[in-house]
């Protein structure tokens, strides 16, 4: 038996199954699938980026403002006038990246299952 | 037939459409688990259905090209090593020492098949052979399933064959001793 392991045909036959029709699978899979819905949207991604963006900015600021002698951020945080953020608004291309790359990341973690 | 039901699912996420292409693929899915997961018939049932799972939500980024069950094989691999990697005690339980292995075999001689001795192969050595030989996939096809070069597949394969050769070499031996 051990040279039929070299001859393509006698391995293929030895491989070869019957096949397995179960309606069960059928069923419970697309019960599984009905729970499931849809794929995520990609505004979820984008929700969920911004919130992490935004938690990850306030902490910032407010760690430093705990932790250092210049508690320049603090009032940035909390006596914030929309009005002059609007008008005087300077997004630096470092952060539009942070924001593009954790939308990626959030994304990435879900569509090959990392976690 | 199955690129029309394909297209039906892409379009309009039809469920029916899906059951249907779930019905024409399940058993080279599941069959391939089970043989990669060492008969533990009910996790590959469960890894079968999250194949499925995963293949209807994702559908709409399979663009033709190649057999869809080529890529419902992706799909089921990723998800077998994403098992595997969970489970890494499973892994390194792996028995390494064939002969130890043979002799740990107590009905051997009597199930002396290529079904037994594939359990003795790596998972990814396991996994060419299978798609290769039981599912009839080109070396081709199982560098896009697998993700590997085309030049690691067929070692894998030859290296694989060789190592049952081995194994039922040893088995014999065993047996006559």
């Amino acid at each position: 038996m051990k040279d039929d392991f070299l001859n393509d045909d006698w391995l293929t036959d030895q491989l070869t199954e019957e096949q397995l029709d179960d309606d069960n699978f059928s069923l419970s899979t697309m019960q599984l699938i009905n729970q499931q819905g849809q794929a995520t949207s990609w505004y979820i991604y984008a929700f969920s980026a911004a919130i992490v963006c935004s938690l990850g900015y306030l902490a910032i600021n407010v760690l430093l403002a705990l932790f250092t002698d210049a508690p320049i951020a603090k009032p940035a945080i909390i006596d914030m006038q929309w009005a002059t953020i609007f008008e005087h608004i300077q997004v630096a291309p470092i952060s539009v990246a942070v924001v593009a790359l954790t939308f990626a990341l959030i994304w990435s973690i879900e569509e090959f299952d990392l976690l | 037939m199955e690129a029309n039901l394909i297209e039906r699912v892409q379009q309009s996420g039809e469920h029916h459409a899906f059951e249907q292409l779930m019905r024409l693929n399940q058993s080279p899915i599941r069959q391939f688990l089970r043989r990669l997961l060492q008969n533990e018939h009910a996790i590959a049932d469960d890894i079968a259905q999250e194949t499925f799972l995963k293949a209807f939500l994702h559908i709409k980024t399979y663009r033709g090209e190649g057999k869809f069950l080529s890529w419902l094989f992706k799909i089921a691999y990723q998800l077998f090593v994403s098992h595997t990697r969970k489970k890494q005690a499973l892994t390194n339980a792996e028995i390494e020492d064939v002969a130890d292995a043979i002799n740990l075999e107590n009905q051997f001689d009597a199930q002396r098949t290529v079904k037994v001795l594939i359990k003795y192969l790596k998972p990814e050595e396991r996994a060419t052979l299978l798609l290769h030989f039981s599912h009839g996939l080109s070396h081709q096809e199982i560098t896009e399933v697998m993700n590997m070069p085309l030049g690691t597949v067929k070692s894998l394969i030859r290296r694989s064959r060789l190592k049952l050769k081995t194994l039922a070499e040893q088995s014999e031996t065993g047996a006559n001793s």
